[in-house]
Order: C-alpha cells, then sequence, then structure tokens
C-alpha cells in the first residue's frame, strides 16, 4: 500500500507548490473581485435588465453537473457491478464534494444582497424551484461528503496506523476520523450496511438536483428554455462531463503520484467507452432540443435559433457542439482515442467546451427579451461579463481544484480497501487489539481460484 | 480478474535534473524579460480628453446639466467639474462636482436661480474640468428656455403634448419637434403613440392612450413625455398620471392554495410530497450518521 500513501508521506514537489500558489493567486483576485462587488453592487458586473443570469449561473450549472460523477462512479457503476470503477471512486467523491461545495458558493456570489440569504430559509415559497434547489443542493452535499467519508474509514485508520512520519494534526485528524476503526466484524457489517443506503440513495438525489436545476430554466415561458426534456438534458449532460472530469483526474494523479499500477491503461479504455455512450445519449437529447424547434421556427425561438446557429454566439455554441457533443462520441470508438494520454486530452477539451455549452443555454435566451424596454441601452442587450465576473468565476473554478489537490494531499486517492475487496489480514497490535494490515491484492491463488 | 498489478512492484518517479531546472528559469526569465522591455513597434497611446454637457429640464421646472468626461472614449471617474450658468467666472460659477465611474457629473439648477438670456434668447451653460494630462477641457451648451404641458381628454382617452418657446415676448409655439410618451414602469418604460409623434404648427401633438395597460394600487397609470435631445430646447421632460388603466383585480381569494399562490397557500399536493421527500431523505441520512456513530463503539475499547 506504500504507492497509495505517497503521495500523503512526501512534501509537494515544486511543481506542485507552483499549482497551490498559482490556485491561491487566483482565489485571492475573486476574494478582491468579490470585496468590490459587495461593496458596489452588482452593477461592476456585466448583468443587467436583459441578463440578470451570467457567468455565475453558468459556473452553478456547470458545477452541478461535474458534480454527478460522484453519484456515477460510486453508485451507477458500483451497482452495476463495473469492478473496473474500484479505483476511481475516490477520485470521483473529491471532485464531487468540492465541485458541489463551490457550486453552493456560486449562487451565494450571484446574490446582490448576501445578508439576505436568511430569507430564503424564513421566507421561502415551496412553490418556488430555487427553493426546491436549495433544498436538493444541500442534500446532495451532505450525501456526497458522506459518501467520501464512510467508505474512506478504513483507509484512514490505515494511515493512522502507518503515517508516523507527518505532522502532528494529520496524526491527530486521522486518529479523530478513524472512529476507532479496526477492522471489527460488527464495524464491517455498520461500514457495509451505510454504504448501501448511501449508494442506493445518492442516484435519486442525484437525478433530482439536475432535474431541478433544469427546472430553474424549463418552468419559465423563455425561448430556449421553455422545454419539457429539459430535466433528461441536464443529467445526460452532466453524465458527460462527470466522467470527463474524472479521466483528466485520472490522468493527473496516475502522472503526478505515480499510479500507473492502479489507474491502468485499461482504466482509460472502459472510461472512454463509457464516455461513448454516454455522449451519444447527450447527443439524442441536443438533436431533440435544437431540431424540433428549427424545424418549426416559431417567431420567437427562430430569433435564438438564429443568434445561436449564425449569429453572435455561433461561434461559442458549434464549439462547444462539436468538442463537446461529437468528438467524444467519435475519437473514442478508435483504440488509440482511448489511450491514455488522448483520451484524457480530449476529456480536457469536453470539460471546457461543456462549460461553454452551459453559457450557450444560459446567456442566449436572455437577450432573447419576453418583455422589451423601449429604447434599451444596447450595453443592456448583449451581456459582456466584466473583469470582476471573470476574477470571481476564475476564483471560484481554482477554489475548487483546489479543495480537490488538498484532499489528494490527505487521504488516499486510491481506496485501498476497494480494491482489496476486504481481504484483510489481522495481525496483533499494540496491547493485543486487532490492527488493519492489507494483503497484496495481486495475490495468484485467489485469483485462479 | 487480473487486471491488478502486483503491489509489490517498485515505481521509481523520475529526477528531476539541475539542467532542467536551469532551462525552465532561463525561460521565465526570457519571458518576463521580454514582457517588462518595452519593446513596442508603436508609440505609446495619445490620450485625447473630451468633455461634454447636456441640458434637461425637470417636470418641476429645475433644470439639470450632466457632464460627461471622457479620455480616448473611456470615462474619467473622480473628475472635478465646474459648472457655470451664463459665463465662465465667480458670477456664473454653480458649484463643482466629481465624476463617477461612468464619467458622468450631474448639477441641479433651482428655479429661483436666473439664468441670462442671450439676444438670440439663448442660455448657455459651460462645464469646466482641469486634468493635469488632458489639459484644461471644456464645453458649453445653448438653450432655448421652452416648456412642455399636458392635458388630458378623459372621453376619448387622449393626451395631448404642447411644446412652448418662453421667449421675452411670452410662450410662443415651439419648433416641430418629436414627442415621445411612455407609461413609467419600475423596470423600463414602454413607448405608445407610434414613431411619428411630431408637434404641429401650434406646438401641439396629441396622442391616443392604448387600451389593456394595467393601472396601480389607485387607478392610475404614470405617463412620461418626453423632447429628447433637441437641438434648441435640450431634452424635457413632463409627467403626468392619467386614469386610462385597465383595473388590475388583485387576488382576493387568500384561501385558495395554488403553485402561484403566496408562501402560505401552497398546494396540499406539494406540502405532502415535499414534506415526506424530505423527511424520508433526511430521515436515512440521520440514520446512517446513527450508524457511523455506532461504529467508534463497535471497536476494541481503548484501555
Amino acid at each position: 500500500m506504500e504507492d497509495a500513501l505517497r503521495p500523503l508521506r512526501h512534501k509537494m514537489g515544486w511543481l506542485g507548490r507552483a499549482w497551490v500558489v498559482l490556485l491561491l493567486l487566483v482565489c485571492a483576485s475573486a476574494v478582491y473581485a468579490y470585496f468590490l462587488q459587495f461593496k458596489h453592487g452588482l452593477v461592476v458586473t456585466g448583468m443587467r435588465d436583459y441578463s440578470p443570469w451570467g457567468l455565475y449561473i453558468v459556473l452553478f450549472v456547470f458545477l452541478v453537473a461535474v458534480s454527478l460523477v460522484g453519484a456515477v462512479i460510486s453508485s451507477v457503476l458500483r451497482l452495476s457491478n463495473f469492478e473496473f470503477r474500484r479505483p476511481l471512486t475516490r477520485i470521483a467523491e473529491f471532485i464531487a464534494v468540492a465541485a458541489i461545495m463551490f457550486a453552493a458558493l456560486a449562487i451565494f456570489v450571484d446574490m446582490g444582497r448576501p445578508e439576505r440569504l436568511y430569507k430564503v430559509f424564513t421566507s421561502g415559497r415551496l412553490q418556488s424551484p430555487i427553493i426546491w434547489d436549495v433544498i436538493v443542493v444541500n442534500t446532495y452535499l451532505v450525501i456526497t461528503l458522506l459518501l467520501l467519508y464512510i467508505p474512506m474509514i478504513p483507509d484512514i485508520a490505515y494511515c493512522r496506523d502507518h503515517l508516523h512520519d507527518v505532522s502532528w494534526w494529520r496524526k491527530k485528524m486521522y486518529s479523530i476520523l478513524a472512529l476507532n476503526w479496526h477492522g471489527t466484524d460488527a464495524q464491517e457489517d455498520l461500514l457495509h450496511k451505510s454504504e448501501k443506503i448511501l449508494v442506493v440513495l445518492i442516484i435519486p438525489v442525484a437525478v433530482s438536483i439536475h432535474t431541478v436545476t433544469s427546472w430553474l430554466f424549463a418552468l419559465t415561458h423563455r425561448p430556449g428554455w421553455d422545454s419539457t426534456a429539459f430535466g433528461a438534458y441536464f443529467v445526460s449532460g452532466a453524465f458527460v462531463v462527470g466522467v470527463a472530469c474524472v479521466i483528466v483526474a485520472m490522468y493527473i494523479m496516475r502522472q503526478a503520484f505515480g499510479l500507473k499500477a492502479y489507474l491502468t491503461d485499461q482504466h482509460f479504455d472502459l472510461t472512454g467507452k463509457l464516455l461513448v455512450l454516454l455522449s451519444l445519449v447527450y447527443l439524442y437529447f441536443n438533436i431533440s432540443e435544437y431540431l424540433v424547434p428549427a424545424f418549426k421556427m416559431a417567431k420567437k425561438k427562430a430569433y435564438l435559433l438564429d443568434m445561436l446557429f449564425f449569429g453572435q454566439y455561433s461561434m461559442i455554441f458549434w464549439g462547444a457542439m462539436i468538442v463537446g457533443v461529437l468528438l467524444p462520441v467519435i475519437v473514442p470508438v478508435f483504440k488509440k482515442g482511448r489511450t491514455p494520454k488522448v483520451l484524457a486530452a480530449l476529456a480536457l477539451c469536453v470539460v471546457i467546451a461543456h462549460w461553454w455549452k452551459r453559457f450557450a443555454i444560459v446567456v442566449p435566451p436572455l437577450a432573447n427579451s419576453m418583455v422589451p424596454i423601449d429604447l434599451v441601452p444596447p450595453a443592456w442587450v448583449t451581456y459582456v461579463p466584466s473583469w470582476q465576473e471573470w476574477a470571481i468565476t476564475a476564483g471560484l473554478l481554482a477554489g475548487t481544484l483546489l479543495v480537490i489537490t488538498i484532499l489528494t494531499r490527505l487521504f488516499p486517492v486510491i481506496p485501498v480497501s476497494e480494491i482489496v475487496h476486504g481481504k484483510f489480514r489481522k495481525t496483533e497490535g499494540e496491547q493485543g487489539a486487532p490492527a488493519y494490515e492489507l494483503l497484496a491484492i495481486h495475490d495468484q491463488e485467489d485469483n485462479h481460484a | 480478474m487480473s487486471c491488478w498489478p502486483s503491489m509489490t512492484r517498485k515505481i521509481t518517479m523520475p529526477k528531476l535534473k539541475a539542467i532542467h531546472v536551469l532551462q525552465y528559469c532561463l525561460l521565465l526569465t526570457l519571458v518576463i524579460g521580454f514582457s517588462a522591455v518595452p519593446l513596442r513597434a508603436q508609440a505609446a497611446p495619445e490620450y485625447v480628453g473630451k468633455i461634454d454637457v447636456s441640458y434637461k429640464k425637470l417636470p418641476d421646472e429645475r433644470r439639470e446639466l450632466t457632464a460627461v468626461v471622457t479620455a480616448n472614449d473611456l470615462p474619467i471617474e473622480n473628475m472635478l467639474v465646474n459648472f457655470y450658468v451664463g459665463a465662465v467666472g465667480r458670477d456664473g460659477g454653480h458649484g463643482n462636482v466629481a465624476t463617477d465611474q461612468d464619467g458622468h457629473a450631474v448639477q441641479i439648477i433651482d428655479t429661483n436661480v436666473v439664468v441670462p438670456v442671450d439676444e438670440e434668447g439663448y442660455m448657455t451653460f459651460i462645464v469646466r474640468t482641469n486634468h493635469d494630462a488632458l489639459g484644461q477641457l471644456e464645453s458649453q451648451v445653448r438653450i432655448k428656455d421652452a416648456s412642455l404641458k399636458l392635458s388630458v381628454n378623459e372621453e376619448d382617452a387622449t393626451i395631448t403634448a404642447l411644446l412652448q418657446e418662453l421667449t421675452a415676448e411670452g410662450p410662443v409655439p415651439g419648433e416641430m419637434s418629436q414627442v415621445l410618451f411612455r407609461v413609467v414602469r419600475s423596470f423600463g418604460d414602454i413607448g405608445f403613440g407610434g414613431d411619428f409623434t411630431f408637434t404641429d404648427d401650434d406646438g401641439e401633438v396629441k396622442v391616443e392612450f392604448p387600451s389593456g395597460v394595467p393601472n396601480d394600487a389607485e387607478g392610475k397609470v404614470s405617463v412620461m413625455v418626453v423632447v429628447e435631445r433637441h437641438d434648441d430646447y435640450g431634452t424635457l421632460v413632463q409627467l403626468l398620471d392619467v386614469p386610462f388603466g385597465q383595473a388590475w383585480a388583485a387576488n382576493t381569494t387568500d384561501t385558495d392554495r395554488a403553485l402561484w399562490a403566496g408562501r402560505d397557500n401552497a398546494p396540499w399536493w406539494l406540502l405532502i410530497t415535499a414534506n415526506l421527500l424530505l423527511v424520508g431523505i433526511w430521515g436515512m441520512i440521520v440514520y446512517v450518521l446513527l450508524l457511523v456513530r455506532r461504529i467508534s463503539a463497535a471497536g476494541p475499547k481503548k484501555s
């Protein structure tokens, strides 16, 4: 298990430190930009009467989509008995936790009067989709945190027992979080029971969070948003971007932590195939979303489609469609497209393209105002984000990456107990209490049995 | 499934050699160095300052002057703009205002201020500002005093605007000008009357108020009539409340439960479903937390 613990033992190299410094600098600039926004109000952004939603909502939708990866890898693949998912679950959960935390923060940042946040709880209308979103995001955050922590307890216990050359606060942290885990039968039962409940529970909640987020748009009459298929459309898109994020994270951690033995070429091969499948479903929904109104060309929708297909948003739209929807369908079909380097590069492009896809979903329909203003200033019609918005958005993304980086340095990236299938060897630890020690997973005799 | 390789195989990380570090440092130095050296093919841009002034007569007859200070079309914030009425100098001085982040400085001239009029009937308003880099900037606007009066005919639901130029000999019909009619709303006004609402020889223009515009709680609709950026008259604004709106029936059935009703009137099916789901899911979360709490107790006792 030394491979899994190596990143936890050794200090960060210069590249890792430079990475963290860069993220901190971006976060610092975001804090300054938010200070200006808090001081002067949302007027510092590019949002106006026509576009009350902008980059922050785009980021919120994007991060909610990314967070679905936790449900996909930990739950859906587990319940479908896909064994290859085992080394990926921890990475997926790290990403999911970080993404959903900062998705909630993106909403807070979008509030012009954040000190009124408490009114959501004291005066919220249950009929409002925004209240549904608040409820479901918080529920999903709690479940994701539990689904990260609970399966990690045996690994934390392993760190407690084997990581002696780390700082005192880390030892204390492992000791507390390990919850006196020693792999007893009773503890195993409790752990597996908790995992089973969460694994089943997270699926409807994950589907709900994306469906309810889509309803923030679909429960309006606005052309481009007024669609009955938005829920399924968002969920399918979330699957694609979630898996793409895991592929990128897999590649980075494989290279950075030397985990080729665990994150093998076969993992990339299988996740590549999964990406193709999910992208095909997403492609189907995209065709349905755009072909149907394009066929009818009703007046207001025609204006929107013209903007997307040929107008000011055409580059963003077609770029997102080609890179984010078509390429992941085509490239991984070929064996060379599923090699780690190629697949990771493609996945990175898919993640970026999906951010712009969500931009194309949120912003262009807002330019098509349902209540036009007479003699509206041109600056109000075309949404151009200000530097403060870009800085805050970049800061939230940097924060997400920073949380993932910190988690990978504090906890094992490879879920040790997942891989071993519970094959523990109990030895005698201090004062006769059972200690937790793993068998090597490549046990020839067991595999041939 | 034999896809898991041996855990005992040692994996060594490639060593970062000193030569690599040196190469990266050299590259970084070159990048920073060249970005710092002023190797511009073109000269640094020259800033050209500009100040513009506009005049607006408000409904209460006060006059509003707005100065906009820019440099290369970019607004300049925090520039002190001096306002003058009639002529530059102590007698004409009318205060100074700093520009905001859009480069705007607004000064109101009260009705009791006597504005001198020249032989041609023009009032002159001057704005001036001084900047170290941009130098002294000055602009002026010459305006003929005018008034915009509104009257309402309730029988045919029309509004008549009368534009008059206020001369020394008394009011005379104003020049042919476009008059804009708007319904005042919270977030942007709605125009009505069509695109060709120009005054006639008598300075009058009459438009019909559209039907179907909802009124406020007092049964009134606020209308704003504007002559916008006239060469001689500047901008003239008048406000009027008209009784032509359509009564908006408030939801008086407070006991109706609906998705669009108030907070206390959510539909029963929504209340039951939402609460069942919340109790169910969070109940399971709490149960899981209790199970997790028992993990610690299920371990060996610490001696």
